[in-house]
């Protein structure tokens, strides 16, 4: 087995693990290494050719392949190390990696600091409980894209969509494009649960209709996918007796949400949020092992990739000032409080000490707001308040405050309050 | 004049639950000791409810059941088109032996059997071993301590479940001894905790023990709430069922034994009152002696015999299984007994695997249609609550799979071994439910003496070949080595340096070594039930196209032609824009 | 003219415009955020366009297809024969990103280009060499 050490290395070659290695190279720290265990860089951006990514890094649209080739382009400009086909299969608490490729065999990493980059995955139809039998034609949004795009095939001709996430919405165009009969979008809540831009250029366009509660409640068919039973639900989410459907369908396409990747974060006794379902992070998106960072979706599910980028900037910065040793390790923290209409926010927490640095929050909202201010506290304190229109739950917000003094209240919150 | 007694008997029992449905009910009797049961009912329910109270009826050996419901005819199976393709395909193969199904009990049979000097074929009807009753359990191994005193499926369970040691030895496959707690929380029902507790000692389960709540607290420190008693049958093991069946797969196919699958039986070839073959969908295997094994269709399969004398009903069983990062939260098999104040309640509880998942359930319903592996929402909600309703630290979103399985039972709840009375040759191994699985080698032995007196009585005695190995050994699995011995493998063989399932850390060479094989995996799921990729918390989400890649390579076929299970269910329909060129050419 | 109601998708921020034709029949916009709501507007009034992308077959690529994006919008008219053309369209790798595979695609005036560079498949022997 070999073994290295490592200053740092980045678990993960998407989006966010390689935003993270350009600015860890650009903080001065030269002995980076990025592992990926795909046959290329770009992580899900591969299968992601849709156009819409970038516009706020950028100013334009780019599809996920050339946002990707972007940061695939600086990496190698800047000379990031990286191992492609290399998996982690462990991580320990004293910060080593265990990684398996068939050109390296097992290696050991002992690594100074750590970023987590490993993104998310999609649930199941499993995790939805959705009844009936488990016939082929069952498939999530992420899958059905993955055959379509990177593989050219066609999982099936006539398709329902559950769920309104924004990959179902995407994949309904393009199905439609590849003459596959896309019936409907159901979507369990009352309102969807992807971006309105999608829900206009990928199903109003194709004059696909979005059914608003309604799910979901059987699959038919012993061997391939024959149908599917809708129905409405009340507000409890419970369906109402009478107002089933059947569906003749030949693929379910589900699009039923994202959970953060942290089997490893798990593995090390990283503390995980349980609404986030990813590590707490400090302000220098530390995890709770001290030089264990954590960027983009390994944290929180976000609707944007230029977020995720912007993320694992903070994220490399902290590990280099980690490195540097110029991050207090001593402090104690002080929580960053959801509140009002925040469903949560990272970071979690902030070092009790902190003062004259930037404070960079990502959010979600419980319910949609036409017009409100977004307003930090840290305790009576306003720090920062923020006019923020047409905020809806599927749309994270992002808010970054500047703290120059020493704040006096113990916390930080966080809330909206309807204009 | 006998059958006349039986036949006034069973009308008279049976008089009041059919006009509590208001049914229409006719009774025949035959053999003597053999109930038909003809007639309309409204519901299924009425009908296996009546089978069963038939087969209580003293002097009833078993009941076949042909109540019908309005809409019975769907259920029935049709084999006519397996017919006429194997009449038209002709003799495959002549043996001494053919055994129907390749479930636990076939292939048990099939490599007990494989031991002695016969050609024996094993028939199947679908793309793998283990895909019916066998594959969706608990894969528990159950001690014999909840098996009725006094039955076949008693002696063979306690028999079976201490067997089980040296088929793991000799097959190489995982088996743990995790235990059995059952445990009551109200007074009510601490008479039932007690009778577990007798039964198993009734039955001869080794160590049974009785203990208070507080003990059980100490010993398995998740378990929620104030129980007040307890009983544990410590010889409670788990397998992974599909891997065992596999196995006595592999070995008997090793020793000489023939797996034809894809080959449903549709019908049973008799000369002169004896066995000479079956007809199957990929053609005709003469044989001298017919083991019958098929599950579900075990009745069927005496009918095709022309030796009707009992009916399987299928009874579904959901069971769920949790992520394996909540493992801990449980250390054996927990469940808590049936509850007095709820009649419905069907037992199941919670358990850990060999891998150290949770799996909580099964459920229980009594469905018409033997295949109808569809859950409801209340399979599933009745699994969650024998999980969470006993353990701490259990969620909904744990749940990362869901399956069925349907488990064959007779009315008489019993196992069905032994010869035909009226076709010579035939054995019948049926109504093969739980504990099938713990009882299969037992089962097998028995099967084997059956057949060892079969052919003494014709004259052929057994012989044992000095050819037979028992050993099988499995394929690496890399989750289980050690970091040197994992750097090791991938050195020797790179493939094992490319991780395909991530949830599960599942190699290429696994999946590689696993088709190199004499029963081969020709479907994604036989790919996951021989190496557990997909198996995960993302169930194959992002695997599948690896998965597919890597089967079509190995069967040298297209990606579109590559099943999820059986034929008929493909992943993939066509190439990207070929239904655009359809659409164009119309 | 009845204002038509829409929501602007030139960026996140989904801005709720209403789009008109005033007395001179020149097209008004209203609550827009930006100017790029303006065009995107009148636009959807006049001819609506939208990005093509897809993927096209490759040989001899670490993967089987590439994507590709128009290297402006296309009218969403012409979408689908756009596609049709691309799905017979076979390339051979290495493709650099940027590369237009095909100019000025069913006379649409859209230069079609690789979104990615696609290396070459190299075996695991030559990998490790190189």
């Amino acid at each position: 087995m070999r073994e290295r050490n490592v200053d740092c290395v980045v678990i993960g070659g998407g989006p966010a693990g390689m935003a993270a290695a350009i600015e860890l190279k650009k903080q001065g720290i030269e002995d980076v290494l990025l592992i990926e265990r795909d046959v290329a860089l770009g992580g899900i951006l591969q299968q992601c050719i849709h156009d819409g990514f970038g516009v706020q890094r950028f100013g334009v649209r780019l599809s996920g392949g050339q946002y990707a080739q972007r940061f695939i382009d600086e990496l190698e400009a800047v000379g990031v190390e990286y191992l492609l086909n290399t998996t982690v299969i462990e991580m320990t608490a004293n910060k080593e990696l265990y990684t398996i490729s068939e050109a390296d065999g097992m290696q050991c990493l002992r690594c100074k600091s750590i970023i987590l980059a490993m993104g998310c995955r999609e649930r199941t139809r499993n995790q939805v409980f959705v009844s009936g039998t488990r016939p082929a034609g069952v498939l999530t949004a992420g899958a059905v894209q993955r055959y379509i795009n990177m593989e050219g095939y066609l999982p099936g001709k006539r398709a329902v969509i559950l769920g309104s996430g924004d990959i179902g919405l995407i994949m309904a165009r393009r199905m439609v494009f590849e003459d596959i009969e896309v019936e409907g979008v159901y979507e369990l809540k009352a309102s969807p649960g992807g971006l309105t831009r999608n829900i206009v250029q990928c199903l109003d366009d194709y004059q696909i209709p979005l059914h608003l509660s309604t799910t979901v409640v059987r699959v038919h068919g012993q061997r391939r996918l024959e149908g599917v039973t809708v129905a409405k639900v009340d507000e409890n989410y419970r369906p109402i007796p009478g107002t089933e459907r059947y569906i003749p369908c030949d693929l379910l396409v589900l699009s039923v949400g994202l959970i953060p990747e942290n089997e490893l974060s798990q593995q090390a006794e990283i503390e995980i949020d349980r609404i986030t379902q990813g590590p707490t992070i400090d302000e220098s998106y530390m995890t709770s092992l001290p030089g264990v960072f954590a960027a983009g979706n390994v944290c929180a599910v976000f609707d944007l990739v230029d977020y995720v980028s912007k993320t694992a900037e903070y994220a490399a910065r902290g590990a280099a000032a980690y490195l540097k040793g110029q991050l207090d390790m001593n402090s104690e923290y002080v929580p960053v409080e959801a509140g009002d209409n925040v469903f949560y926010v990272i970071p979690q927490r902030v070092r009790k000490e902190a003062k004259n640095f930037t404070l960079p929050l990502y959010m979600r909202v419980t319910r949609p707001m036409e017009k409100a201010s977004l307003m930090v506290n840290r305790g009576e304190a306003q720090l920062s308040k923020k006019r923020k229109n047409f905020v809806a739950p599927p749309e994270m917000l992002e808010v970054e405050v500047k703290v120059q003094e020493l704040g006096e209240g113990e916390g930080y919150s966080v809330g909206l309050e309807e204009l | 004049m006998q059958n006349n007694e039986l036949r006034a008997r069973v009308q008279e029992q049976l008089a009041a639950r059919v006009e509590a449905c208001e049914g229409k009910l006719d009774v025949r009797v035959k053999d003597g000791d053999i109930v038909v049961l003809e007639g309309q009912v409204p519901e299924w329910r009425d009908v296996v409810d009546l089978g069963h109270q038939a087969a209580k009826v003293d002097g009833v050996r078993n009941v076949v059941n042909h109540l019908e419901i309005p809409d019975m005819a769907a259920y029935r199976k049709d084999y006519s088109q397996s017919l006429e393709a194997g009449l038209q395909k002709g003799v495959i193969a002549d043996c001494d032996v053919v055994i129907v199904g390749a479930g636990i009990s076939g292939c048990g049979i099939a490599r007990e059997l494989s031991k002695y000097d016969l050609d024996i074929v094993v028939v199947e009807k679908n793309l793998d071993v283990a895909e019916g009753a066998t594959r969706a359990n608990n894969g528990d191994i159950h001690p014999g301590h909840k098996a009725k005193p006094g039955t076949l499926k008693a002696r063979l369970n306690v028999l079976g479940n201490e067997m089980y040691d040296r088929w793991a030895e000799e097959l190489d496959f995982d088996l743990k001894r995790i235990g059995a707690i059952s445990f009551a929380y109200d007074e009510d029902d601490l008479p039932k905790v007690q009778k577990i507790y007798d039964d198993g000692v009734a039955n001869g389960v080794p160590g049974m023990e009785l203990f208070s709540g507080e003990e059980l607290k100490r010993r398995e420190p998740g378990v929620k709430g104030e129980p007040l008693m307890a009983v544990l049958a410590p010889t409670m093991g788990v397998v992974e069922p599909y891997l065992v069946t596999i196995a006595l797969a592999e070995n008997a196919a090793e020793n000489g034994v023939k797996f034809i699958f894809d080959a449903e039986v549709a019908n049973v070839l008799i000369e002169d009152q004896r066995i000479a073959g079956v007809v199957t969908k990929q053609g005709i295997v003469r044989a001298k002696y017919l083991i019958n094994a098929a599950g579900i269709y075990a009745d069927d399969i005496a009918v095709m015999a022309d030796d009707e004398f009992f009916t399987i009903h299928g009874r579904r069983g959901t069971i769920l299984l949790l992520d394996k990062g909540i493992q801990g939260v449980l250390k054996g098999t927990l469940g808590s007994v049936p509850k007095a104040k709820n009649p419905d309640s069907k037992g199941g509880g919670a358990q850990t695997t060999v891998e150290g998942n949770i799996l909580l359930g099964p459920s229980a319903s009594e469905i018409p249609d033997k295949e109808d592996l569809g859950f409801n929402p209340e399979d599933l909600e009745y699994a969650l609550g024998r999980g969470m309703d006993v353990v701490e630290g259990i969620q909904r979103r744990d749940v990362i799979a869901i399956f069925s399985g349907i488990r064959p039972a007779d009315y008489t709840e019993d196992f069905i071994i032994e010869a035909s009375r009226h076709v010579k040759g035939l054995i019948h191994c049926a109504a093969i439910q739980s504990p099938g699985l713990a009882s299969a080698p037992a089962i097998a032995e028995l099967v084997e003496n059956i057949l060892k007196a079969e052919r003494a009585a014709d004259g052929q005695p057994l012989e044992r070949k000095a050819s037979f190995n028992p050993i099988r050994k499995r394929k690496p699995e890399f989750r289980k080595l050690s970091r040197e011995e994992q750097a090791k493998l991938i050195e020797e063989n790179p493939k094992y340096g490319q991780i395909i399932c991530r949830c599960e850390q599942i190699t290429a060479g696994e999946i590689l070594d696993c088709m190199d094989s004499l029963i081969p995996p020709r479907s994604i799921d036989a790919i996951k039930r021989r190496t557990r990729a997909g198996m995960g918390r993302c169930q194959g989400g992002f695997c599948q196209p690896r998965v597919v890649e890597l089967l079509a390579e190995a069967l040298q076929t297209d990606w579109c032609k590559i099943n999820l299970k059986e034929a008929g269910s493909e992943v993939l329909l066509k190439n990207t824009r070929e239904f655009t060129e359809e659409v164009q050419d119309a | 003219m009845e204002k038509k109601e829409m929501v602007c998708i030139v960026c996140p921020r989904g801005c709720h415009i209403k789009v008109f034709q005033d007395e001179e029949q020149e097209w008004q916009v209203e609550d827009y955020g930006c100017k790029r709501g303006i065009e995107y507007g009148i636009s959807e009034m006049t001819e609506p366009k939208r990005m093509l992308t897809t993927t096209v077959k490759v040989k001899g690529g670490i993967y089987p297809r590439i994507p590709v994006i128009g290297d402006k919008e296309t009218s969403r008219a012409k979408l689908k024969d756009c596609l049709n053309i691309l799905h017979h369209l076979e390339l051979k790798a290495p493709i650099e990103a940027g590369e237009v595979l095909i100019a000025n695609i069913g006379g649409t005036d859209t230069n079609i280009l690789a979104a990615i560079s696609m290396k070459e498949r190299r075996t695991l022997h030559e990998t490790q060499n190189g």
